[in-house]
């Protein structure tokens, strides 16, 4: 306690000479000081500090912010006495300047002090910086220090708390408080705001823009207001945060209000997944938990580990990197998803190479330590590559449809908007616009009070307290009636959006891909597999085909083998053919269930020669048709790029077995696209 | 073009208004339509948007003497599922301020910017 204690005496000792020695400054080097002070304060803001130094930067931020305070204060005094000196000679436009200026020194002021705050209270407990205001509740009298309309700290000497004097607004209590020295008086912080403090954040928004969780559209709008708020300050290099009625803001209010007026299922339902990809290995791949192989593949890699073996009898663990060369070469160079994306659309050979990929599946049972993925030759058991000859879901074949649809949909939309304008928002006035709602220009003020104290951090907790205060059932009759028009025209709108879209996902592709599949002492196979895919036109349901040939590389070492064998039948080159089929479906809800898809695949397999076993011996009789039928789920962890897909396989019989029989399989993959994107989307 | 506000400009009757607005965020097919003195159309990408600011077809109030206001909206849209981002740069033929702006996606839904045009 005591070390605490000397620590903060001598905090205010310091920033008791920072305030005297400010006082004397130039108003240039004010200036210049309030710039560096606010550049480093946003820094150590928003620096990604190491937990040794989170104290002493906490500490560093109280000082300079206290700082800041008392050099806004000072540029409060220069701004009046400026006004005063011209007397009547001010013009209209410098007075409107002084007068903006001052108000929003008032509210950094302010803002600083709810920070400063904040730091405090953090610091006493020892926690992290709390986004959510902790002032107490009713201001407590402490000694503190302070310069000529300087700023102050207050103390916590006996134990009481540390808190801020607003700018330029002393209570009752601090005037009666006792003198500590000349010119030093008892300072006393207002407390946060009673919204301020109850501000709770019921949405995390840094797990919904980024696709981490299943959002609804209104959890987006509402998550988008909060990132904006802060960027947008930032931009205008303005010293508080604002809810501005211009720009983008009015539009996404109302989106919300009609959200949350109607709760309409395009603004509150969740987004759906996509169904193209294959991430794991082949279906002829040891452990292989799929009986059809996808048209589309990630855009930079992919990794399977799976567990099972469906088409011979015994079990296997199979892991397969499948990926993409440009996308992968992208990645290595730091460069960013959709950067990469367009820079490879303007080559054409990266264009063609984008069409290629690659996949390498390891048999981790084989190998001198079994069950142990070594990724050396040994373990590689197959590798594959394919080439789409077409892709009709690219979003740039559909650009009539799109157009379209701005044409149609989007030109209504806009003109509804421009036309209601009017309806909603007072723009008379060229300093700002109002609502024409009283009640929701009340709600809107007390908000932007709010979001003018809020720290950036805390801004999405007050503005999500906020929303849900927006006065849904109090608007006016007027009101409403636009809501409801701007209602019709926004469905129009998402419906028109989600048929060009879900015309672009349900688009055909076409794929061929060669597989070259190494065995340890049975003979290599090569199998050429088509793969066509095909959404309906809903874009709800996907369909997949496959059909495919297997050959021997090598026939002379099969010739030899049978030559030692002569009960079997002679060799050939072909092995097998097969064709094989896959539906996928969505399942449920994705708010309530995730996005699970349901899938159901059918595979047929005419073996047109006797099985060889993994030790190299062929086993008689074992020529002839084999079926399979699977059922299962894809399990997706969403945002992570991870997927489990579990499901249940019957078969009249296996390659080597002549028995029915029923399996079940488990995997996971991971698609790096996903996080990729997320990491550096730019 | 004179910025009194954010997104609220003073502009001289006949002055024409540029907003050139440039995709930045994630892919995403072009999407932006505009809407003002009761008509619009869509946007080509690459082609700025130009308007002409004509008085007599302003319906607004405005708090300057004599002048007349009006609202532009653009409407953004983005078939990208997240990530898309536009920028824009307003500016007049008359010389003055260049106002620059940004819109961010936030779900599939669009995003709509109003901009408010005192003509005098």
């Amino acid at each position: 306690m005591l070390s605490k204690t000397a620590t903060t005496f001598l905090l205010l000792l310091a920033l008791f000479a920072i305030s005297i020695s400010s006082a004397g400054q130039s108003a240039q080097s004010n200036s210049e000081r309030i710039r560096q002070l606010r550049e480093e304060i946003t820094k150590r803001q928003t620096a990604d500090v190491p937990g040794d130094l989170v104290e002493l930067n906490r500490s560093k931020l109280i000082e300079r912010r206290a700082e800041l305070r008392t050099l806004l204060k000072v540029e409060i005094d220069n701004l009046r006495k400026h006004r005063t000196l011209l007397g009547s000679l001010i013009t209209a436009e410098e007075t409107q300047k002084i007068d903006d200026s001052l108000r929003d020194y008032a509210a950094e002021i302010d803002r600083l002090a709810t920070e400063i705050t904040n730091d405090l209270a953090a610091e006493r407990t020892g926690g992290s910086t709390s986004s959510v205001p902790t002032a107490p509740t009713t201001p407590q009298a402490a000694p503190s220090v302070t310069g000529n309309g300087g700023d102050s700290v207050r103390s916590r000497v006996g134990g009481s708390d540390s808190s801020l004097k607003s700018a330029g607004a002393e209570s009752p209590a601090a005037k009666a408080a006792p003198l500590l020295g000349s010119g030093a008086k008892l300072d006393v912080l207002p407390a946060a705001p009673s919204d301020q403090k109850n501000a709770k954040a019921t949405l995390d928004c840094n797990g919904v823009l980024d696709g981490k969780k299943t959002a609804s559209e209104l959890d987006k709008m509402v998550c988008g207001l909060a990132r904006d708020i802060p960027q947008r300050r930032a931009s205008r290099n303005s010293s508080r945060n604002e809810i501005l009625l211009a720009g983008d803001v009015p539009f996404e209010l109302i989106k919300i209000l009609i959200a949350k007026r109607t709760t309409p299922k395009f603004l509150v339902e969740a987004e759906e997944v996509r169904l193209d990809k294959q991430v794991g290995g082949a279906p002829s791949n040891a452990g292989s938990t799929s009986l059809t192989v996808k048209g589309g593949v990630p855009a930079i890699l992919g990794f399977a580990v799976e567990n099972g073996g469906l088409t011979k009898s015994t079990d296997g663990s199979s892991i397969t990197f499948r990926g993409n060369p440009v996308g992968l070469i992208n990645a290595f160079k730091n460069r960013g998803f959709v950067t990469s994306t367009k820079a490879d659309e303007n080559d054409p050979i990266l264009r063609f190479l984008k069409k290629t990929s690659f996949a390498f599946t390891f048999n981790t049972d084989r190998g001198p330590q079994p069950g142990v993925f070594t990724g050396t030759k040994q373990q590689l058991s197959s590798f594959s590559t394919r080439i789409e000859f077409v892709n009709r879901r690219k979003p740039r074949l559909y650009i009539k449809d799109w157009e379209d649809f701005l044409s149609d949909q989007g030109q209504h939309l806009a003109d509804v908007i421009n036309a209601t304008h009017v309806k909603l928002i007072d723009d008379t006035d060229v300093n700002g616009l109002k609502w024409i709602d009283p009640k929701m220009q009340a709600w809107f003020e007390e908000t932007q009070a709010q979001i003018s104290k809020a720290t950036d951090a805390n801004v999405s907790a007050v503005l999500q307290t906020r929303l849900d205060q927006l006065p849904v059932k109090e608007l006016l009759p007027s009101t409403v009636q636009v809501l409801e028009t701007i209602e019709q025209a926004l469905g129009l709108y998402m419906s028109g959006r989600d048929d060009v879209l879900n015309k672009i996902n349900s688009g055909t592709l076409v794929t061929f891909e060669y597989l070259n599949k190494r065995e340890v002492n049975a003979p290599d196979t090569s199998n050429f597999n088509f793969i066509a895919e095909k959404g309906t036109s809903g874009g709800k349901v996907d369909f997949t085909f496959n059909g495919s040939l297997t050959m021997f590389n090598n026939l002379a070492v099969l010739k030899n083998f049978i030559k030692l064998n002569p009960t079997l039948p002679p060799a050939r080159r072909l092995r097998d053919f097969q064709f094989a089929g896959q539906i996928d479906v969505p399942l449920g809800k994705p708010t309530e269930f995730g996005n699970i898809v349901l899938f159901a695949a059918g595979r047929y397999q005419r073996l047109l020669q006797n099985a060889t076993t993994e030790l190299g011996a062929i086993l008689p009789n074992t020529k002839g048709d084999i079926a399979y039928l699977q059922m299962g789920f894809k399990v997706p962890l969403k945002g992570t790029g991870f997927k489990i897909p579990l499901s249940v396989t019957f078969a009249n019989r296996s390659e080597l077995v002549k028995e029915k029989h029923v399996r079940g399989n488990i995997g996971f993959s991971l698609d790096l696209d996903t996080l990729f994107a997320k990491l550096k989307p730019f | 073009m004179q910025t009194k506000s954010p997104g609220i400009f003073q502009v001289r009757d006949g002055e024409v208004i540029t907003i050139d607005v440039k995709s930045t965020g994630a892919q995403t097919l072009f999407g932006v339509n505009y809407s003002v003195f009761g008509g619009g159309s869509p946007v080509i990408e690459g082609q700025p948007i130009k308007v002409t600011m004509d008085k007599s077809k302003a319906q607004g109030n405005s708090s300057i003497p004599g002048a007349k206001s009006t609202p532009l909206t653009l409407v953004f849209s983005f078939s990208s599922n997240s990530g898309g981002k536009y920028d824009l740069k307003v500016s007049g033929d008359a010389g003055g301020d260049t106002y620059t702006d940004f819109t961010q996606q936030a779900g599939k839904g669009p995003k709509a910017i109003t901009y408010i045009f005192h003509i005098v």
